[in-house]
């Protein structure tokens, strides 16, 4: 029998994997249309312009299927997990209500930009909208991430040795959850991996549908958008290997014993602290692991030659250690990023090589399979975060652990404190899942759908006029 | 409780009533759509297509600024409310999909179940469900009629409805509802003659039945009764439009939207300010309040995040009425024009 626990986690991590699929495409859209409809006015390209005008138009699809998700997240997270919710509505629902007005930019700057592009006489004011798209969808996203970083480090926020104590809030900061000790490395992984998981997302629609159209003049249009994706990836991959190293580094200075687990050290080191490649705990045992000799510590402290101090986990009691699942997503995590690094390695050297690498069949193929891998990364990077806090849903404000009245507590609250225990969730959960089975092909569906380029020669007469200034009227504004 | 708290719960008040507002306009297109669409495409497609997204933003900012002014009152309304929560997401994302494939639909213009106009009928039967379900709970959540809330046990609390439905108070406040929304639907989407008397007549008919029906509500949720008078305000404000519709001189401003969201949100908000009870008056809404810390600072954000947002809207409003050919003020129906 599965129990409640379970049951509300597996929902939940299913529901935030599905719901992440529509952020990390909006993402990915916001910033391409940003960019495409600045070359196109700056060069006066009419591929950039039919391309940040389609791609809108996926963006609002995406809106309407996203923002359905968020509300039906939203409500879940209350009935799914109400004590936790009690807590955030009363330390932390700042960052959310800020994420609320940052939703409002992104809707306002969308509807503007989709629905009334004809209405602008200056286009340079049409395209200073999509910044406000990008600041919107970019804001929404930091903003929740807060309330993670919260999560994982909740210094200062509230009382929690009174909380520990008496179950009752006081002493509430509402301004701390803004700025947590992880904040700023969960905000650099999270820009940079959802950034690359995005653009490789729409690759993989432009790379196939470049490949399958005969067609030369849309055959550009896709393209422009291939050329425009590959650069923000190749730069992005780098920021994102960046990014993680400093996550983690910053994991092992203030979530020692996450850090821990995902690393599976069973023991603290100050020096020659092997890097276990995948395998489990057996029985308080590592099995079934490859081993690479000083590699953890000569990653983690290159400038000593490997020597400093690495956590363990015998430092902690085995229920505090997080199910050993999450050190193979952390590893698997890290194989794929450094894989899609290596295929950008590629198109970069045939790219100085002249071969014109984005033009070549094979190249675009591996494009496709390395978007698809890149998507499922960044899905296993949040199962590796959240996976590696269980069983809390909220540590320990304190690193090594906060001692109340004698009493050492490594989270301060945990999953089965935080969850419904009402027979509702049962039902609903099944619901959610034909929700997400059905609402996301549905919507990758009609979004290919609408991004088919019938009738390119109109597409195309139009972008030029927009470019150059000479208006078509009579065409529906935001639909032509 | 302080003053930040008091604040809040009018900002929250404002709120409710911008997003009963905006979905609303919505509602109120059922009844053009249903009588003729093609006719009346244009000038619905005109008002939705470009507001549907801001006005789910609307519910998303509602159910977030309840959490932080009432942090305790949105899990046990979460849980009491389960079956029509749920309904109300289906509908909503229901309701988002059908829209946007009205709008962008690819293909099979001329199918005839798989086209723009049933999807926009879907809309629009979604969101007007969605409308019931919320004035439903609204009403019950007043009333307190069928409500089982045990505070130190969630899961023995429930909602019977069959009390609620048997009331003759909420039939009387729902039916006037649907009568005001279709007056002001004819004079917002312009589908009657301006001579016409039918939507006077009607928001009359409505105000008197749904006046009646919320005075019988307000009296259980223990609203003062010298406040239950400032109805009048609401009611005076929700006649104004019909009667300036009447008014040849007047007619454009009657129909111009951002005078009809005005007026309407200070009309719901009018009605929504002297509620302090839920549950028929059994608790006072603020046993549900957050810290004081958290209070001021959901003010503070308000203010700022409110300058922001009419910041945005004045642009969406500017670029909205650049286009005087699309989105400027109508002109008036002809009479050769005027659905029978």
């Amino acid at each position: 029998m599965v129990s409640y626990q379970v049951w509300n986690a597996s929902i939940f991590a299913y529901t935030i994997s599905s719901h992440i699929l529509i952020v990390t495409l909006t993402l990915g859209l916001s910033l391409l249309i940003l960019i495409s409809e600045f070359i196109a006015l700056r060069y006066k390209n009419k591929y950039y312009e039919a391309l940040a005008h389609k791609m809108s138009i996926a963006l609002v699809i995406n809106f309407a299927f996203g923002t359905a998700s968020g509300v039906f997240m939203a409500v879940e997270l209350f009935l799914f997990w109400p004590e936790f919710m009690r807590v955030v509505g009363d330390v932390a629902m700042g960052t959310f209500y800020a994420e609320v007005f940052a939703f409002l930019v992104e809707s306002i700057s969308l509807v503007t930009y989709v629905y009334f592009w004809d209405n602008f006489r200056n286009r340079w004011h049409h395209w200073l909208v999509s910044i406000g798209i990008l600041l919107g969808t970019g804001a929404s996203a930091a903003l929740i991430v807060n309330v993670n970083a919260w999560m994982n480090t909740p210094t200062g926020s509230f009382n929690i040795p009174h909380y520990l104590e008496t179950g009752k809030i006081i002493d509430v900061n509402p301004l701390k959850v803004f700025w947590e000790p992880s904040t700023f490395a969960q905000q650099f992984h999270m820009y940079a991996a959802e950034y690359l998981a995005g653009s490789m997302m729409i690759l993989v629609y432009l790379a196939y549908k470049y490949m399958k159209t005969r067609d030369i003049e849309a055959k550009k249009v896709y393209m422009a958008g291939i050329s425009i994706l590959s650069v923000i990836s190749i730069i992005d991959i780098i920021i994102t290997g960046i990014a993680g190293s400093n996550e983690l580094t910053t994991l092992m200075a203030v979530e020692p014993l996450k850090y821990a687990s995902l690393e599976q050290n069973m023991v603290p080191t100050n020096y020659g602290a092997p890097e276990h490649i995948f395998g489990l705990i057996i029985n308080g045992k590592e099995a079934y692991y490859i081993n690479l000799p000083l590699a953890q510590s000569l990653l983690a402290y290159p400038l000593t030659l490997g020597h400093g101090a690495i956590p363990g986990l015998s430092s902690y009691p085995a229920s505090s250690w997080s199910p050993s699942v999450s050190h193979d997503f952390l590893d698997l995590m890290v194989g794929a990023g450094v894989l899609i690094g290596l295929f950008w390695l590629y198109v970069v050297i045939q790219y100085f090589r002249k071969k014109n690498p984005m033009n070549d069949k094979k190249t675009l193929w591996a494009t496709i399979v390395f978007g698809i891998i890149a998507v499922l990364t960044m899905e296993d990077g949040w199962w590796t975060a959240e996976v590696g806090r269980a069983p809390y849903v909220i540590r320990s404000p304190v690193p090594g652990g906060i001692i109340v009245n004698g009493v050492k507590y490594y989270g301060v609250m945990d999953i089965s404190q935080a969850t419904s225990y009402s027979p509702y969730v049962w039902t609903i959960g099944i619901a959610v899942i034909i929700f997400y089975l059905i609402i996301e092909p549905l919507m990758f569906y009609y979004m290919a759908k609408v991004l088919n380029i019938p009738d390119i020669n109109s597409e195309l007469n139009k972008a030029d006029s927009e470019v150059n200034e000479k208006k078509v009227t009579g065409i529906k504004a935001g639909m032509r | 409780m302080d003053i930040y708290f008091y604040a809040n719960t009018y900002f929250i008040k404002l709120v409710i009533a911008t997003m009963v507002v905006f979905l609303g306009s919505e509602f109120m297109a059922i009844f053009p759509v249903f009588t003729n669409f093609k006719k009346h495409k244009e000038t619905v497609e005109r008002h939705i297509v470009p507001i549907w997204e801001i006005t789910g933003t609307t519910i998303v900012v509602f159910v977030v600024e309840l959490e932080l002014i009432y942090s305790s009152l949105t899990p046990i309304a979460s849980y009491l409310f389960i079956p029509l929560v749920g309904t109300f997401i289906l509908l909503l994302v229901l309701r988002n999909v059908w829209i946007i494939y009205a709008e962008f639909i690819w293909k099979n213009k001329h199918n005839r179940v798989i086209n723009s106009e049933n999807f926009y009928k879907g809309y629009l039967i979604a969101t007007f469900i969605m409308v019931i379900l919320f004035l439903t709970a609204i009403v019950t959540l007043m009333y307190g009629k069928g409500i089982h809330l045990n505070l130190t046990d969630l899961s023995a609390s429930y909602i019977s409805y069959i009390p609620m439905l048997s009331t003759y108070n909420y039939w009387l406040f729902l039916l006037g509802t649907l009568f005001v929304a279709y007056g002001l639907s004819a004079v917002f989407y312009r589908t009657m003659k301006i001579e016409s008397f039918v939507p006077l007549t009607t928001v009359i008919i409505g105000l008197i039945l749904s006046v009646s029906g919320l005075y019988g509500v307000a009296i259980a949720d223990k609203v003062p009764s010298g406040d239950i008078y400032l109805l009048i305000i609401p009611l005076i404000l929700t006649l104004i439009i019909p009667v300036l519709y009447m008014n040849k001189r007047t007619t454009n401003i009657a129909s111009y939207k951002p005078i009809f969201f005005i007026l309407m949100v200070f009309a719901v908000f009018i009605i929504e300010a002297p509620v302090t009870y839920i549950a028929g008056g059994a608790f006072p809404i603020s046993n549900f309040a957050s810290a004081n810390s958290m209070q001021a600072f959901n003010l503070y954000l308000s203010i700022l995040g409110g300058i922001i947002f009419l910041g945005f809207m004045i642009m969406y409003a500017y670029v909205y009425a650049n286009n005087p050919e699309k989105f400027g003020m109508e002109k008036p129906l002809k009479k050769e024009t005027v659905t029978k």
